[in-house]
């Protein structure tokens, strides 16, 4: 049977955010950033849209956030949990697997269209 | 994003159920993001106008943050996520209120019972003498 795929669909802001908290925790606007950064901007949308995604994820425990005061500014800083780990993990694994489809069928219309 | 979208976005979370910790943080973590956007605008040159313009539209529009945020369920409050459970507890509170409510009114009013009880005993007391003194007198006569 084969496997269906929501993640592919709705996963990637999760995917994104919590691939680059894994390496180091970081507030809000620093996570927008590296978005933009890591996929070269290929990726737009408001930035204010990230903090549910945040919050989701920190509701569903796949990220913990603290407060930090810098400067006289309120830091939000979120980490990836152990669970947000696995998460990430299960996501990449499909990402990695709706990518080789998509990647295969975009081969075999080439192929189609030679 | 000025202030007074920061508050029609606040009123509109609520209206739409998201918990209050949330709301809060979103308008907290909001405002900081806009600041910061400001400043890089600024940073690059701009003016203070064009970089307040600049970091409002790059932070998105009211509807737009908050759709996102109303689509996700899990930000909810707990009676709005849960109404059945919330309508049992607050059933209970309320029964529970309901019989708690005679000695929380006594409890507060204690000294003006205690005032009314004693002059209550008195009166009871002095009647009493005076019909016991009444009859011990027609007794005699």
């Amino acid at each position: 049977m084969a496997q269906t795929n929501p993640p592919f669909m709705s996963g990637v802001p999760e995917l994104l955010v919590l691939r680059l908290l894994a390496s180091r925790e970081m507030y809000g606007y620093e996570i927008v950033k590296a978005v933009r950064l890591v996929t070269g901007e290929a990726i737009g949308f408001g930035e204010g849209v990230i903090y549910p995604v945040l919050h989701s994820l920190e509701e569903t425990g796949a990220l913990k956030a603290r407060r930090k005061e810098i400067n006289g500014r309120t830091r939000v800083y979120y980490s990836v949990t152990t669970k947000g780990q696995r998460r990430l993990d299960h996501l990449s694994g499909e990402w990695q697997r709706v990518s080789t489809g998509v990647n295969s069928a975009l081969g075999k219309g080439a192929v189609g269209s030679a | 994003m000025p202030d007074r979208e920061f508050q029609e976005l606040e009123h509109r979370l609520l209206q739409g159920g998201i918990a209050r910790t949330y709301v809060d943080r979103t308008i907290l973590e909001l405002q900081e993001h806009c600041a910061d956007l400001e400043q890089a605008a600024l940073a690059a040159g701009l003016s203070s106008v064009a970089a307040r313009v600049t970091a409002r539209a790059a932070l998105g529009n009211e509807q737009a943050i908050s759709a996102a945020i109303l689509a996700r369920p899990e930000l909810l409050a707990w009676n709005r996520r849960w109404p059945h459970v919330a309508a049992c507890v607050s059933s209970v509170v309320f029964v529970g209120a309901l019989a708690e409510a005679p000695f929380v009114f006594c409890f507060h009013r204690a000294p003006d019972i205690l005032r009314w009880s004693v002059a209550g005993a008195l009166a009871v007391v002095l009647v009493s003498s005076l019909a016991a003194g009444l009859n011990w007198m027609i007794t005699l006569v």
